[in-house]
């Protein structure tokens, strides 16, 4: 086990290298400079070759990858085109809400798409089986956008129940700590604080959710209905366990493995889909940022947003295959 | 859908850009079967015409990653050595990208536009299909009648074309109905951030993306294109499924 995590963080550390290079270099790329686009209104060009020097821009580009590689180590991402504020800080700041998003609408995924998946798994060919079935087919079929809006006008325009976008009541003064407002919430017992954040969690959790769900429901199905037709589980009913028994002790433990799989690989999905959503619903996170930053030319603002998704998303992978052994101890990692 | 892409032309009953601004946000009518928004302009001739760059923006990135990817991962599977361990690199670097956030980097470096959204949606599924390849051919390669090919004497190129190519095309087939059915949702999704087609250009991503704009005062705009793009998709991945269990019962739940 040392041995194989050893080889994956490795591995982990060396696609991260790759991944440095593409968007550095693919940022470099571009054509237009983006000084040209940030000192508009310097007419001076004396100036301009000042700040191109300030930000590096005059040396080579291998040369300003490495550095850029170095400082990216220390944690330092250099500074904004725009607001020349330190990107990390912008990262800093922006992270907790992609977290907090990501981790809510995981709950929701997995919470949904089980109970969705096991029920119609256990009684096959039910109305309900058929029913879950076509609601899950539509729900992988729905851009995350486009159900995020219908939610939105159903229940923020038209039911007036839940805020349009963002993230806190700004009305509403609150110091945060971890940065996750549920949880600082919680610890410093602020029932009204948790009430304004789920208010506004809401929505972008339930859609990135049933988004996770819809494939979950499909997966547990087909993967429950296999493990019912096992000999373990006639076993098991011919010694008279109750439906729930074989259910909880038998078919569930072998329907885990692909449940887990699938929801890391979802992963990916959810990340790229809290993206779109975070736009959508005006959610301070690492997505809207990296959308700004497209949209503004940002560079280092992009290169750091799109690097640190990815290490997310490359941490988490590693995370699941680790979870997968300990569901499954057949399963030798090697 | 792909029959009303196709004829979108004769069957839109108005110029779907054309402004009208004195039957602006029309509630729908018999004239205007959906109504019109804030510009005057049909909406169901806007969704009619908009089938056109939202089918053809996916149906040629999904193209573009076919024919890379396969032919990547095939020469990678069947020869195997270094061919495929440096492109299977490349391959695993592009993996290390969640999908939309590959294809948004792209979108970043070439810009906003039809033509690199297609590049930008076709290069990040490049790997769906460079793996799948690569896995079918190293199969075949050892099946018995490949193997019986080059004994014969036949070369490489000829068993490749004749013996191994042939029987990828169904698992590459049921692949790309997914992909589109995965494209459409990035391409629009895309385009809904405003870095696809752009507005005016009727295309239901842009639509949706506009509908934002009347969710008060007319939010069954936002339906429409919504209801067009889940069909759509839904229609894909239905034919995905049919497509596997025709080929092979055994083989479900195989893709992702």
């Amino acid at each position: 086990m040392g041995a194989y995590l050893l080889r994956r963080l490795v591995q982990l550390v060396i696609s991260l290298l790759a991944v440095s290079a593409v968007v550095f270099f693919a940022v470099r790329l571009v054509p237009g400079d983006p000084i040209g686009i940030a000192a508009e209104t310097v007419r001076e060009t004396s100036e301009v070759e000042r700040i191109r020097r300030a930000f590096g821009l005059d040396r080579p580009v291998v040369e300003q990858y490495v550095s850029f590689l170095a400082a990216a180590i220390r944690g330092d991402f250099g500074r904004s085109y725009f607001s020349n504020a330190p990107v990390a800080d912008q990262l800093l700041a922006r992270l907790p809400a992609t977290i907090e998003l990501a981790l809510a609408a995981t709950l929701v995924g997995l919470s949904v798409g089980l109970v969705t998946g096991l029920v119609p798994g256990l009684r096959p060919h039910s109305w309900l089986d058929t029913s879950t079935q076509v609601v899950g087919l539509t729900g992988i079929s729905i851009p995350p956008f486009v159900l995020g809006l219908i939610l939105m006008s159903i229940f923020s325009v038209q039911l007036q129940w839940l805020p349009v976008g963002g993230r806190f009541d700004a009305a509403q003064p609150f110091d945060l700590r971890t940065g996750l407002y549920l949880v600082d919430a919680l610890a410093a017992r602020r029932l009204d604080v948790l009430a304004t954040a789920l208010r506004y969690l809401a929505l972008p959790a339930v859609t990135l959710g049933l988004f996770v769900a819809a494939f979950l429901t499909r997966i547990t199905r087909g993967t429950v209905l296999e493990a019912t037709r096992q000999d373990y589980t006639r076993t098991a009913r011919a010694k008279g366990l109750s439906e729930s028994a074989i259910v909880l002790r038998h078919a569930l433990p072998n329907a885990l493995p692909p449940i887990v799989t699938v929801t890391g690989l979802q992963f990916g999905s959810l990340l790229g889909g809290a993206v779109i959503i975070e736009t959508v619903f005006s959610w301070p996170g690492l997505g809207k940022l990296l959308i700004d930053a497209i949209n503004m030319r940002d560079y280092p603002q992009v290169a750091a947003s799109v690097l640190l998704l990815a290490t997310i998303y490359g941490i988490v992978n590693l995370a699941v295959d680790i979870l997968y052994q300990i569901v499954d101890p057949r399963i030798r990692l090697g | 859908m792909a029959l009303t892409a196709i004829g979108a032309p004769w069957l839109a009953p108005y110029d779907p850009v054309k402004q009208r601004v004195a039957e602006r946000l029309a509630r729908p009518s018999v004239g205007h079967p959906f109504g019109t928004d804030d510009f005057g302009r049909d909406v169901l001739s806007r969704l009619i015409v908009g089938a056109r760059p939202t089918l053809l923006t996916a149906a040629l990135s999904v193209l573009i990653a076919c024919l890379i990817g396969s032919s990547v991962g095939t020469i990678a599977g069947y020869f195997g050595g270094r061919i495929e361990s440096v492109s299977m690199m490349f391959i695993d670097i592009m993996l290390s990208f969640p999908l939309v956030l590959l294809a948004l980097l792209i979108v970043a470096v070439l810009g906003a536009g039809l033509v690199n959204l297609i590049l930008a949606v076709g290069i990040s599924q490049i790997p769906l299909f460079a793996r799948l390849a690569r896995s079918l051919a190293l199969t075949l390669r050892s099946r018995e009648y490949v193997v019986a090919g080059l004994s014969l004497g036949a070369g490489q190129l000829r068993v490749l074309r004749r013996h191994v190519v042939p029987n990828m095309l169904g698992p590459i087939g049921v692949q790309a109905t997914t992909t589109m059915a995965l494209a459409i949702v990035t391409t629009s999704s895309l385009s809904f951030l405003g870095f696809g087609i752009q507005p005016p250009a009727p295309d239901w991503g842009v639509m949706v993306f506009e509908a934002r704009r009347f969710l008060f005062d007319r939010p069954d705009i936002l339906l429409y294109p919504a209801i067009a793009i889940v069909v759509t998709v839904i229609s894909l991945n239905v034919l995905t499924d049919s497509l596997l269990r025709l080929l092979d019962p055994t083989a479900r739940g195989m893709l992702a």
